[in-house]
């Protein structure tokens, strides 16, 4: 019989250039356990899956597949090893069956018997308890259905070590129910399982050992029964198990009640937010966010935050329930996102490359986007060249961005310096609503400082922030009230300093 | 704060020195293509039992050199320039609209169609009213294409091959029925009156006022796409889609427009070409000019300002085979190799940048 650990990395480093993603982890993985890697986003989890699977090579350290040194080249010679992995993004063919799709990369070559094909699948199916329709178009299954085909695709390779990726971030609480039966009795064939996840619940429910990573280091690995939800968040949080968590009295309370008006700027009621896939994010949630305030959204990533500011930016609409904002009359959604700018809503969107900026295009272009009516930059149409890169110069100077000029392609900075340049063109013109989303994510501390500095300076001058952000740190610095949404469902809101931190920990844990 | 500003300039000079590095590949691609395609092309003329050097000669001399020749190649840049103006706008904006050769042929037709009513007005605004019929015939065309695209999804490259072939079928059966010449010979319709004719502007050549069109076109569309609100709002939608919508633009609205705004000088080149050389409308009068216009764009680097130059490289090109084609024996085809091989050799270098 196989003793000692399946898989176990013996301090592991990974670095990019000179950013260090993984710092000297240590890991072992038994046979038969289901073990949980868990952190914020950038914590380094995803990484060290890449790692495990094949896809990269760890720039330090070794990998061991039952005590034996390996070092793969590519995911194949991790399959080879008997390491299988799900991931969060499914890669399948809509228009084939799922047996047709099932063979895809698993069939050898030649003619496809299928009604071998179809029994293997079924069999399979059975061994973990699921139930499948060999013959079902893929297009035509939800996300748990496809998930399915995915996991016995892994299954079909015979693994000895299962990684799974987010898997139940996407499913319904009753499909989540079925996919840890089929966890259970994948364990009880002998496969290990290591479940990626930023859902406590997911780690109580079936892990049997707990890692958490936090800034590309494992801060604590241990037996689950060792923890309480709250220690974890903590761990993730700050690296400390329930210390540095004291609620700190908010000093700025009574200022920032002062500055609000009567009628809130933004009315949310009964909102209802589905993910792309189609999946409830947000079952019902009400706020308002008046004038002069900064109300922050906690909550672990993929809770419905990125659904919500898309839908109040009118890039998504809301299945159900209704936003108002005070500037433009009528429903929120009855209005083009060109016509919630220059009403007054500002976005800084939490992928900044992919969503923020061109990246081959000047500071000075960069700037003028999202200005396109502004009668300073553009007039009947024609742009002023000279008015926009002297404008670019001036914020060049007063956000302290460090760039050749302002006809520098955005590309070439630092990403600190770029977020300050989308900062600096989404307070132009004092909006009335400023939407942030991770305004201050992998910033070095002093330039976190001083997105968070703005946004204070903006609150003071009378704009209503929803600010979205994972870091409570940053949370109980500057925003007035907080929410918390955790699976599927909104906590608060509540003012900052009528809560502590251990509260919105048990809600993001979905206490 | 020191050490960070010299962390930061260490990494700025590490980029240029790695550009400087990045260059000379590229350039390096850039000659094997064209030598590789020079070598290619002298291997085929050999085989067609030439000597490579006269043949080069000549294509150079009748394509470039004498003044009949340049002539030719002017009037030949002229529909080429116009059509690959619009392309530029479209390709600038991530819309690979392959359909010119269709809207082309659209707007000919509405505006030939027109000719009779407006045939009675003074001289010029017979004229200036057909170069508009063409031109909201052929944005029609482009913007079918636009509306099966932001309503359906419909890949703009597929859409705009296919509607190439209902139109030239459509004109096809024009030509030799509702609008055919009344002695009914050829698939063509009847002369235009002269009063409909641009006038050549020199003497002895086949130039016509068209030229004054194109170079005004020229102007305007360089204008209208590196100064204005709507030329940038295209170029965020071709460079970064995600965030031309994030800011607020209606991507919907800039895809049809910019099918419609492509198949508008499409329409214009085509009715050009018909009130400056042809007199009428026949059937294949501008043989695969919107495909020969997409490299002109590439060529010029969606550069307006450079379009021209292409064009009448590519006029020059055309004519020169023309002459080698009549006097050796080396077949036509030939220009539409060296076509390809400029094509090839511009992808190339694109993906080698987009590598780097």
């Amino acid at each position: 019989m196989i003793s000692g650990p399946i898989l176990a990395l013996d301090g592991v480093s990974k670095s990019y250039g000179d950013v260090l993603a993984i710092d000297d982890v240590s890991l072992n993985i038994a046979v038969g356990e289901v073990f949980a890697l868990i952190g914020e986003n950038g914590a380094g989890k995803s990484t060290i899956v890449k790692m495990m699977s094949g896809e990269i090579a760890p720039s330090r350290g070794t990998i061991r597949v039952l005590g034996e040194k390996v070092a793969f080249s590519s995911p194949r010679d991790a399959l080879a090893r008997g390491i299988s992995v799900v991931h969060q993004h499914y890669a399948l063919v809509p228009d084939f069956t799922v047996a047709e799709n099932f063979a895809l990369g698993t069939a050898p070559l030649g003619r496809l018997d299928r009604s071998a094909l179809n029994r293997r699948i079924r069999t399979l199916a059975a061994s973990v308890g699921v139930e499948i329709d060999p013959d079902a178009l893929v297009g035509s299954l939800d996300v748990a259905g496809q998930q399915k085909i995915e996991i016995l695709k892994a299954l079909a390779r015979e693994p000895r070590f299962l990684i799974l990726d987010e898997p139940a971030a996407v499913l319904s609480p009753e499909d989540a129910d079925r996919l840890f039966l089929a966890i259970e009795r994948i364990r009880r064939q002998g496969i290990s399982v290591v479940l990626v996840t930023h859902r406590l619940a997911d780690v109580f429910r079936i892990c049997d050992r707990v890692a958490v990573m936090r800034m590309g280091r494992l801060v604590v690995e241990g037996d689950v029964t060792n923890f309480a939800p709250e220690d974890l968040i903590s761990l993730m949080m700050t690296g400390e198990r329930g210390a540095a968590l004291p609620s700190q009295p908010c000093a700025r309370a009574a200022t920032a009640t002062a500055a609000r008006g009567d009628t809130p700027v933004l009315q949310v009621r009964d909102l209802e937010l589905h993910r792309a896939n189609g999946s409830v994010a947000v079952r019902s949630m009400s706020f308002d966010l008046a004038a002069g305030e900064i109300l922050a959204v906690a909550g672990v990533e993929g809770n419905g935050q990125t659904e919500l500011v898309r839908s109040i930016a009118g890039l998504e609409r809301q299945a159900c329930g209704s936003i108002g904002f005070s500037a433009l009359e009528g429903e929120l959604s009855s209005h083009s996102p060109q016509a919630l700018r220059q009403a007054g809503l500002a976005h800084v969107p939490e992928d900044r490359i992919h969503d923020g900026i061109v990246l081959t295009q000047s500071l000075a272009e960069n700037l003028l986007l999202g200005h396109l009516h502004h009668p300073a930059f553009v007039r009947k149409g024609v742009i002023r060249r000279d008015s926009v890169v002297r404008q670019t110069t001036q914020v060049i100077q007063d956000y302290g961005i460090r760039t050749t000029g302002p006809m520098q392609p955005i590309g070439r900075l630092s990403g600190g310096n770029q977020q300050k340049l989308v900062l600096a063109r989404e307070f132009m013109n004092d909006p009335c609503l400023l939407l942030a989303a991770h305004p201050s994510r992998g910033l070095d501390i002093r330039t976190s400082a001083l997105v968070q500095g703005l946004l204070i300076e903006h609150r003071d001058r009378g704009a209503a922030i929803l600010l979205v952000s994972a870091d409570l740190d940053e949370i109980w610095a500057i925003a007035d009230r907080v929410i918390v949404l955790s699976d599927t469902r909104m906590h608060g809101p509540v003012p900052i300093h009528e809560t502590t931190r251990q509260e919105v920990g048990a809600w993001m844990a979905g206490h | 704060m020191d050490g960070r500003a010299l962390n930061d300039s260490t990494q700025a000079s590490a980029g240029h020195t790695s550009t400087a590095r990045r260059l000379s590949p590229e350039a390096r691609a850039a000659i094997l293509t064209l030598v590789g395609g020079a070598l290619a092309l002298a291997g085929l003329i050999l085989l067609a039992g030439e000597s490579p050097a006269r043949v080069l000669t000549l294509m150079l001399r009748e394509g470039f050199l004498t003044l009949n020749g340049l002539g030719a190649a002017a009037t030949r840049a002229i529909p080429l320039c116009l059509i690959a103006l619009g392309l530029a706008a479209s390709f600038r904006a991530g819309i690979y609209n392959i359909g010119a050769d269709g809207q082309l042929a659209v707007g000919t037709a509405v505006a030939v169609a027109c000719a009779g009513s407006v045939a009675g007005l003074p001289f010029g605004t017979g004229i200036a009213l057909l170069l508009i019929a063409a031109m909201l015939g052929g944005a029609a065309w482009g913007a079918v294409a636009g509306l099966l695209k932001v309503r359906f999804g419909a890949n703009e490259i597929v859409t705009t091959i296919m509607l190439n072939y209902i139109a030239a079928n459509v004109i096809g059966w024009l030509v030799r029925g509702p609008i055919q010449e009344p002695m009914r010979m050829f698939p063509r319709t009847a002369r235009l009156p002269e009063i409909l004719r641009l006038p050549i502007l020199f003497e002895g050549t086949r130039i016509s006022a068209g030229l004054i069109v194109a170079l005004l076109a020229v102007v305007i569309l360089w204008f209208l796409l590196t100064r204005t609100r709507y030329g940038f709002s295209l170029a965020v939608m071709g460079l970064n889609s995600s965030a031309a919508r994030f800011s607020g633009l209606s991507r919907g609205r800039l895809t049809g427009g910019v099918l419609a705004l492509s198949g508008a000088m499409a329409g214009l080149a085509g009715i050009v070409e018909v009130l400056g050389l042809h007199g009428r409308l026949q059937e294949g009068f501008a043989p695969g000019f919107g495909i020969t216009a997409i490299t002109v764009a590439l060529l010029a680097r969606l550069n307006p300002l450079l379009i021209p130059v292409a064009a009448l490289g590519l006029g020059g090109l055309y004519v020169g085979s023309a002459a080698v084609a009549r006097d050796t024996a080396v077949p036509f085809p030939l220009v539409s190799i060296i076509e390809a091989a400029v094509i090839f050799g511009f992808l190339l270098i694109s993906v080698l940048r987009r590598k780097a």
